[in-house]
């Protein structure tokens, strides 16, 4: 029979021996979230138009992902969303679409698709992460 | 020529050599989210409010990544932010955003939240005595007065309301200078259909003064004020939540030549009293997504 060696670093103050998953910088028991791949980059929408975003990943499985997006000056909205009324819903907005086929991660590719309902083109900046886990 | 020395920790069962990165508990060649600050805040919706927020702060200069969940006080689960329908209209949803000084998280309603618009289903006008058409003003100084009946009026005598508007679909004016009316409710606990002319039927006690121009464009809704008279009629003894309710509007000595009429698109808007509260975690990380 052999024993699984475990590394474990406690947070300040607290005990190495606890059974609080909480308690632990990292605790090799517990997986961490890994970033594989993250970017800033900016999309340029037409005026009641739409763009799709494409990032290429090509890991072989289907990673957990996030995606923010700047759909107001200084505001990074989180997710697959649509603004506040302050930021503009329902007059004239920009969000990222909740279509299932317009917006998804899969094997190859995080994809998603923005759409601006404003008389004027927009270019917003959006960061993502792709992480070292599978997502499904 | 150095070697940048890797830190791997393999999972349980799997090799240090693997070229699966899903394989590794921790593997110093990727970076892992650094954690900030876990906060609670919550926001209230009262009846008739659209959008509540709340900002959690975090001092770190620039902007951060962040994860939002949330909670309804009619529900029992959390859900992740933002959780968007597809496939519906934007009727009510959660929303977060961070900008450098904090994390800003809210929701939003496309109307009123608490209120319930309820469609016309009769008419009555006095200037042909039919129930096609409302209508109240004054042509060549004769005045011209009508009612409306809107079925299934879900209220109680014990609900507290924060506004009861009927809303007037303008579908036809004239002239010019004020229009001047006093709208009454039908003192019924379940006011029948306008198969003849309502206008005798016993009115309420409450009742609201109007006047108004003659408005400007078809299309346009004339707001008339009827709490009082809705909470009078919910407040029968054998009114039930669901019966029909009506209202007559009488003519109160107006310009000589000035009148609109409606044939299709009035409602009954009612805003109940209640709160949502609406209850945030927020998890921000050190890991920046701009500046």
């Amino acid at each position: 029979m052999t024993n699984t060696p475990i590394v474990k670093i406690a947070l300040p103050t607290k005990s190495i021996t606890s059974n609080e998953p909480r308690d632990f910088a990292l605790h090799s028991s517990y997986s961490t979230i890994r970033i594989f791949a993250e970017d800033e980059d900016d999309v340029t929408i037409s005026a009641g138009g739409s763009t799709t975003v494409t990032i290429n990943h090509d890991l072989g499985f289907v990673p957990i992902s996030m995606l923010f997006t700047k759909l107001s000056p200084g505001h990074f909205y989180q997710g697959v969303c649509i603004p506040n009324q302050a930021d503009g819903f329902p007059t004239a907005y920009l969000y990222v679409s909740p279509n299932s086929a317009e917006t998804y991660v899969d094997e190859d590719d995080l994809v998603f698709k923005v759409y601006n309902t404003f008389g004027t083109e927009k270019t917003i900046s959006y960061h993502y992460y792709i992480f070292a886990d599978d997502g499904v | 020529m150095t070697n940048t020395p890797i830190v791997k920790i393999a999972k349980s069962g799997k090799s240090i050599s693997s070229n699966d990165i899903r394989d590794f508990v921790f593997d110093s060649r990727y970076s892992m989210f650094k954690y900030h600050s876990n906060s609670t805040t919550s926001v209230v919706i009262s009846a008739g409010d659209t959008e509540k927020s709340s900002t959690v702060s975090h001092s770190l200069g620039y902007i951060p990544a962040f994860i939002a969940y949330y909670k309804r006080s009619d529900e029992s689960v959390e859900r992740l932010v933002p959780d968007i329908p597809y496939g519906v209209d934007f009727d009510f949803y959660p929303w977060a955003y961070a900008t450098t000084t904090g994390v800003t998280v809210g929701y939003s309603y496309a109307d009123p939240y608490n209120k319930t618009q309820i469609a016309v289903t009769d008419y009555w006008r006095t200037y042909a005595n039919d129930n096609n058409y409302f209508s109240v003003g004054r042509i060549s100084n004769n005045p011209f007065e009508g009612a409306f009946r809107f079925s299934s009026v879900a209220i109680t005598g014990a609900d507290s309301l924060v506004s009861a508007k009927i809303q007037s679909n303008v579908t036809g004016k004239d002239g010019s200078g004020d229009i001047k009316f006093k709208t009454y409710g039908i003192d019924e606990d379940n006011t029948s259909s306008f198969g003849s002319s309502p206008m005798g039927r016993t009115k309420t006690t409450a009742y609201s003064s109007n006047t108004r121009s003659v408005p400007t464009n078809i299309g346009d809704d004339v707001e008339i004020d009827v709490k009082d008279a809705v909470l009078e009629i919910a407040d029968r003894g054998s009114w039930s939540s669901g019966n029909a309710m009506g209202f007559i509007i009488n003519e109160d000595s107006g310009d000589s030549d000035a009148w609109f009429s409606s044939t299709s698109g009035t409602t009954l808007d009612l805003v109940i009293s209640g709160t949502l509260t609406i209850s945030f975690r927020v998890i921000i990380f050190k890991d920046k997504l701009s500046t």
